[in-house]
């Protein structure tokens, strides 16, 4: 059985803190170590946070999650608040129930005759006054609209008082809780009345607690505290159902046990009875009154829609479920042909669910709402599986957050623009504020080769992947040119193609492997060898012979200026050679420009040292004095 | 359902499907809201869990933390597994 009560605190409170432990761990980087004054509050810091993974369950804190409310435990709530008064957290606030000592003012309110019920005995409060526990109870009143309205007409006091609720209403702007109580009025919902700890005080509670904080025209002050103790518009409700049920008790006397929740309790027009956990002293009790309903219910149409919206008790299934007390009350239990039940949690709960199910006669109707948890493919065996007429009428209505798909339409153009994988990763980074770090997010991605191959507009794109989404993709679609400019490489605009980029990659790589033919045609004709060359050797080879200036350019100056030296030599010894002869000289020469001279012997460091003219000469074969002498080797 | 699908529910709302998960042989997806053209991304992601309800298609924006935290590990592992 559990105890504790989980306690909302609001959104992003591990952000807060955390925040602020940066704050003092830069600080600290400053100043060498956390400076005295602050180191109290470093330590409560991480105290706090460590309680709010806990709360969480969470086994690694780094995986935390902060979607939505977090919880810690009831349990926690005293050492929370010490810690919390240690710490400077701007917007930090840790809500707690207040069910401390504040006792209303009784006078005036009839209060209610509880015959099963001990008020004395839910008090748990402490010697500090504190209460550790609380229970608030509600009598389900059974009522509907004709009977309030009947209520009202007998008794001018309540009619009054009604109209009176009404007019201050629509003075002041709490929507919510203004129309919750027109609903409670006009019989949609039923009113969850609570007892305070140690009182009799019964109060109308207010699901909408966070909207209760103004000031009316008559200088009443109203908090934001659950509950809404001071409220005066509570303690009129209050005697207003006070009133009305005793009048309700008299009549029906039947009873049930409901914890008061500080989340919106009722959204639909259904009157509704909450069953939540219970504490075990308690249990007794609650079957007692779950007894007296069945046995009292008779011609009263009772609704019963248990709304799960944390832990459901399942011992109170249980109990249900017990073969003497179903056999007997079951079909009590289940007066109407619609039987609402809510039912969100365990698969157990659903099985037990499915028992009390199966016992519904004749064309009852078991609707089964918002099951969510709950495999629905699962709920339907279930269900068909037993020899009732039961079935799931709708899984999906208003209560849950299920909406039907009304369209299906293909996302080119969104993927198009940002591919899928850029999105999952800006999702996986920021979607749901995740303290992931960008070093994290960076990892996932370059981890990821479909968003390399899908994302080949930009190489560099993979580095700066998780800075770029997180500023700019998902609100923006940025084109090319402003991908490339936020990777401040302007002047690579070009999108390589996939051969482009092999050919780069070839060019470029020292490390292809060549086949032998590659391997004489790049050593040229003087360096063939009976020897298959390892790939190594090749390279070495390569490396050996390798120049500053590309063949060629080498064999074209060359080619010239052997040109331009024939010339001029026959231009200085009057000898007259023709172009023919000219290129003849030049084929046979063993450096025409066939000879790949990127593969020759030659170790010329640069052009200048080709061509120095006797040098040239003397490769090209060419003695001036005796010329025209052609096709002389040296 | 499909990934690269976009959906719009009975709000009007409309997600990009991301990626697809299963657990517990439910079949969930990774989304992203988008715009009303359904052209642009919105920065808005979630899991949507989809169900088949008497023939009809429904889908569900997944708000418990410990069911994200489980869809967040599986999507995260499958990103990582695909590479």
């Amino acid at each position: 059985m559990k105890h504790d009560y989980d306690i909302h605190i609001n959104n992003d409170e591990i952000d807060l803190v955390s925040d602020r432990i940066e704050e003092l761990q830069k600080l600290k980087d400053e100043k060498g170590k956390i400076p005295e004054e602050y180191l109290e509050e470093y330590d409560a810091l991480f105290k706090i946070k460590n309680m709010l993974f806990e709360a969480n369950r969470m086994e690694n804190p780094n995986d935390y999650f902060v979607y939505g409310s977090m919880r810690i435990k009831r349990s926690n709530q005293q050492k929370m608040e010490e810690l919390l008064k240690k710490v400077h957290v701007k917007d930090l606030e840790v809500v707690f129930p207040s069910f401390t000592t504040e006792v209303l003012d009784l006078s005036g309110l009839k209060v209610p005759k509880l015959d099963n019920f001990s008020i004395a005995e839910h008090n748990n409060q402490k010697d500090d006054g504190v209460v550790r526990d609380t229970l608030n109870m509600s009598i389900p009143l059974g009522m509907d609209q004709k009977y309030l309205k009947k209520a009202a007409k007998n008794d001018p006091s309540i009619s009054k008082l009604i109209t009176k609720i009404r007019k201050k209403r629509a003075n002041e702007s709490i929507p919510h809780y203004e129309e919750y109580l027109q609903n409670v009025y006009d019989g949609y919902e039923m009113p969850i009345v609570s007892y305070y700890p140690n009182t009799t005080v019964p109060v109308v509670r207010n699901p909408y607690p966070h909207e209760m904080y103004y000031e009316t025209s008559d200088g009443l002050k109203f908090d934001s505290e659950y509950f809404g103790r001071r409220n005066k518009y509570y303690m009129e409700m209050c005697k207003f159902y006070t009133d009305i049920r005793d009048e309700q008790l008299a009549q029906y006397n039947s009873k049930l046990v409901y914890k008061a929740y500080e989340s919106p309790l009722v959204k639909h027009p259904l009157k509704v009875t909450e069953i939540d956990l219970l504490p075990e002293y308690l249990i007794e009790r609650a079957k007692a009154a779950v007894m007296d309903l069945y046995n009292d219910k008779k011609d009263y149409n009772h609704r019963i829609k248990v709304i799960e919206t944390y832990d459901l008790d399942e011992s109170f299934f249980d109990y249900l479920n017990n073969d003497n007390i179903r056999q007997e009350n079951i079909n009590k239990f289940f007066p109407l042909p619609s039987s609402l039940y809510n039912v969100t949690q365990s698969l157990e709960t659903v099985q037990n669910m499915q028992q009390i199910a199966s016992s519904v006669n004749g064309d009852d109707t078991l609707e089964i709402h918002n099951v969510s948890d709950v495999n629905l493919d699962h709920i339907d065996d279930l269900l068909n599986d037993s020899n009732s007429s039961i079935e799931v009428v709708d899984t999906l209505d208003g209560d849950s957050a299920s909406e039907e798909v009304m369209d299906i339409t293909k996302g080119e153009e969104v993927i198009n623009n940002v591919p899928r994988d850029i999105l999952i990763a800006a999702g996986i980074s920021q979607g749901f504020n995740l303290p992931l770090e960008e070093a994290d997010a960076s990892k996932i991605i370059e981890n990821n080769h479909k968003v390399k191959i899908m994302n080949p507009k930009a190489g560099k794109l993979i580095d700066s992947l998780s800075t770029i989404v997180n500023k700019r993709v998902v609100e923006h679609v940025m084109s090319d040119e402003e991908v490339m400019e936020e990777l401040g490489t302007n002047d690579s605009v070009h999108t390589m193609s996939d051969e482009e980029v092999m050919n780069e990659l070839k060019t470029n790589s020292s490390v292809h492997t060549m086949t032998d033919e590659e391997v004489m045609n790049e050593l040229g004709n003087g360096k063939k060898t009976s020897k298959k060359m390892t790939d190594e050797e090749v390279m070495e080879e390569l490396k050996n012979s390798s120049y500053n200036t590309s063949g060629e350019s080498v064999s074209k100056i060359m080619k010239e200026k052997l040109e331009r030296l024939a010339r001029e030599s026959r231009k200085r010894k009057g000898v007259t050679i023709t172009d023919e002869e000219v290129e003849k000289m030049l084929r046979e020469t063993p450096y025409n420009e066939n000879v790949n001279l990127d593969d020759s012997f030659v170790p010329f460091q640069d052009s200048s040292d080709i061509l120095n003219e006797d040098d040239v000469l003397a490769y090209s074969g060419i003695n001036l004095d005796e010329s025209p002498k052609f096709g002389g080797k040296r | 359902m499909k990934i690269d699908n976009i959906i719009t529910l009975s709000s009007g709302v409309n997600y990009l499907l991301l990626n697809e998960l299963k657990l517990e042989s439910d079949k969930y997806f990774f989304c992203v809201k988008v715009s009303e053209d359904k052209k642009k991304p919105i920065n808005e992601y979630c899991f949507v869990k989809e169900n088949i309800v008497n023939g009809k298609l429904f889908a569900k924006v997944v708000n418990e933390n410990k069911m994200i935290e489980k869809l967040y590990s599986l999507l995260v592992n499958d990103y990582q597994i695909e590479s």
